[in-house]
């Protein structure tokens, strides 16, 4: 059956080539380090939580996950190409004329993506709608929000919170990117004195935290159910460009494509050296 | 309107179950009839416009139909981006009510004055824009809702328009353009409730022997580009009344479509200016201010029509 330490190497592996994928596409755009900092957490839902498949795509019962965070999208493809939603095939049209996987995700053309994004502020109450109306339907299924930190600058995030606390939305679940980077500087001194998990406890919500590169924690954490009429929210605790050491926090790869030596350096450190 | 545009709602909400109500916390009573039949249905969303519009998107995107409901300015320009993405883009079927379309709420101020929403609007690509002229063309325009195939706005007035077309035997095809009254000279092309002041003017200008025909449109978008072509082809005395500033308006697309044609020798638009009025006046006051009350309008139609030399060589002749 499955061995503990060969599930665990296995995942690794996982996380590993999908990094790999995501290096790949970030020789055309920017935003690399948004994508590293997020891309375990969506590997974590697409792997171990949503009830969601190729098979079950367009099934009015699925889960339902919506990357707020529109610009982190590189991970949400290279997980999808992954779980066998679109051709892996296509991660090599990434940003390029007439591909449909643009550098934010477009409405109605990529299997698994539910709505587009990129524009920040929206995908919560798109979600929380998403959860009520599942709700009316009676069905069990859940709705998951990916947001970043950065993006609770936004005043609709807060409008979609109250909406969710009001409708007693215990099937939705938003998830932060708690990476601390927004585009021109930390969160902290962009907004000082902004507590996030506080914000979140103010509005009502069941806040809880993980280590956002923890595969195994986001799968508990992310799994666990409740029918309190209370939404959850998980402040994850992440590192902007994660597992590429000279990417980690900083800035600049928020901006720089991945290309030449960069690109080779990147390959390098995946592959341990 | 209103009254028109909840009673209309009210029978739908009881047939499909997968109307939703939501209120930007407006409309004091008016949706408890609603509320006693199906509470689980009518979500009170607070002052959060944005947040109501992207909701609204996530219930369609489960098979719902959401109304959204607001005074005109706060559920359009106030949450226009939501509407252009979350309704427009990720093509989410939600139904857009806007209470007091013009100066409905004259004296509240500018604040509340929805004279630039169809303008903002008909920016976005698949946004159905109605602007029903009476009551009774609110409720057609609430049963077509059950059928819709893109998101809609619905304009409304507030609650003392007239009903222009009870008189009328046949009911009016708000997906077309209407003919409402015929006339051998020219044309008055008009959208929205501000069709009973030019049904007025043309009383008016009936008096001084001129006759024009007065045509609505009730479906502005998709804009019914054709009949309009078809309309101006013979050239004859053509004039646009709209509750609106000219921007994104019906005569600017109406006068798109005439300066194509090659056509367009005697045309005219009134639109109100864009510009903030100087103090607090009711819609009666601040339409005439605009030479948009049947006065004004009978006054353009008689200068477009017999421009005044013509007049006067008339006289002489």
């Amino acid at each position: 059956m499955n061995n503990p330490l060969t599930v665990a190497a296995s995942i690794n592996l996982l996380l590993q080539e999908l990094r790999r994928d995501i290096i790949r596409m970030a020789a055309h755009s920017g935003h690399v380090g948004v994508a590293l900092s997020c891309v375990d957490i969506v590997a974590a839902l697409y792997t171990g939580v949503l009830n969601c498949t190729p098979a079950t795509v367009n099934h009015p019962e699925r889960d339902r996950f919506i990357l707020s965070k529109g610009h982190g999208c590189m991970a949400l493809y290279a997980v999808l190409a992954h779980r066998g939603f679109i051709d892996r095939a296509l991660l090599d049209t990434y940003g390029q004329n007439g591909s449909v996987l643009a550098e934010h995700p477009l409405a109605g053309k990529v299997s698994g993506v539910e709505c587009a994004t990129g524009s920040l502020g929206h995908g919560l109450a798109i979600g929380a709608g998403m959860a009520q109306g599942l709700k009316l339907q009676g069905t069990g299924s859940r709705v998951y929000v990916l947001l970043g930190d950065g993006e609770c600058n936004e005043g609709s995030v807060w409008e979609a919170a109250a909406l969710a606390r009001a409708g007693r939305l215990d099937n939705l679940v938003a998830i932060i990117d708690g990476n601390g980077l927004q585009a021109c500087g930390k969160y902290d001194e962009i907004s000082p004195g902004s507590m996030l998990a506080d914000s979140w406890k103010s509005f009502g919500w069941d806040v809880s935290e993980a280590d956002g590169h923890n595969y195994q924690e986001l799968v508990t954490v992310l799994g666990h159910s409740s029918n309190n009429g209370v939404p959850r929210v998980i402040l994850c605790n992440t590192v902007k460009g994660k597992g590429i050491d000279f990417m980690e926090r900083d800035l600049e790869w928020h901006y720089r494509p991945v290309k030449g030596d960069d690109r080779d350096k990147a390959f390098r450190r995946l592959n341990g050296a | 309107m209103r009254d028109a545009f909840f009673s209309e709602l009210n029978n739908l909400f009881r047939h499909d179950r997968r109307v939703v109500f939501l209120t930007g916390d407006l409309g004091y009573k008016l949706f408890d009839q609603l509320k006693e039949f199906d509470p689980a249905r009518v979500i009170n969303c607070g002052v959060r416009e944005a947040g109501m519009i992207g909701y609204a998107a996530g219930l369609a995107k489960t098979g719902m139909l959401p109304f959204v409901y607001s005074i005109t300015p706060f559920v359009t320009l106030r949450c226009l981006e939501q509407i252009k993405i979350d309704l427009c883009y990720n093509q989410a079927n939600v139904v857009i009510v806007g209470v007091g379309g013009g100066f409905a709420y004259g004296p509240n101020g500018p604040t509340h004055h929805g004279i630039d929403d169809i303008g903002a609007l008909s920016c976005l690509p698949r946004l159905m824009v109605w602007t029903p002229s009476d009551p009774h063309e609110v409720r057609l325009c609430v049963r077509a809702a059950a059928t819709l195939e893109n998101p809609a706005y619905l304009r409304l007035g507030r609650n003392k328009e007239p009903n222009v077309f009870a008189s009328l035997k046949q009911t009016p095809d708000i997906s077309e353009p209407a003919l409402v009254q015929a006339g051998s000279d020219g044309v008055i092309v008009t959208s929205g409730f501000i069709l009973h002041e030019v049904l007025k003017a043309a009383d008016e200008l009936a008096r001084h022997g001129i006759h024009p025909a007065v045509v609505r449109i009730t479906t502005f978008r998709p804009f019914p580009k054709e009949y309009i072509r078809l309309l101006c082809a013979d050239n004859d005395a053509l004039m646009t009344v709209e509750e609106h500033i000219a921007n994104g308006g019906l005569g600017m697309e109406i006068a798109r479509v005439v300066a194509e044609s090659g056509n367009g020798k005697c045309f005219r638009m009134l639109t109100i200016p864009a510009d903030f009025p100087d103090a607090c006046y009711d819609r009666d006051t601040l339409l005439a201010r605009s030479g948009l009350d049947a006065d004004s309008i009978a006054t353009a139609y008689r200068r477009l029509f017999r421009p005044p030399e013509m007049a006067k060589t008339d006289r002489d002749g």
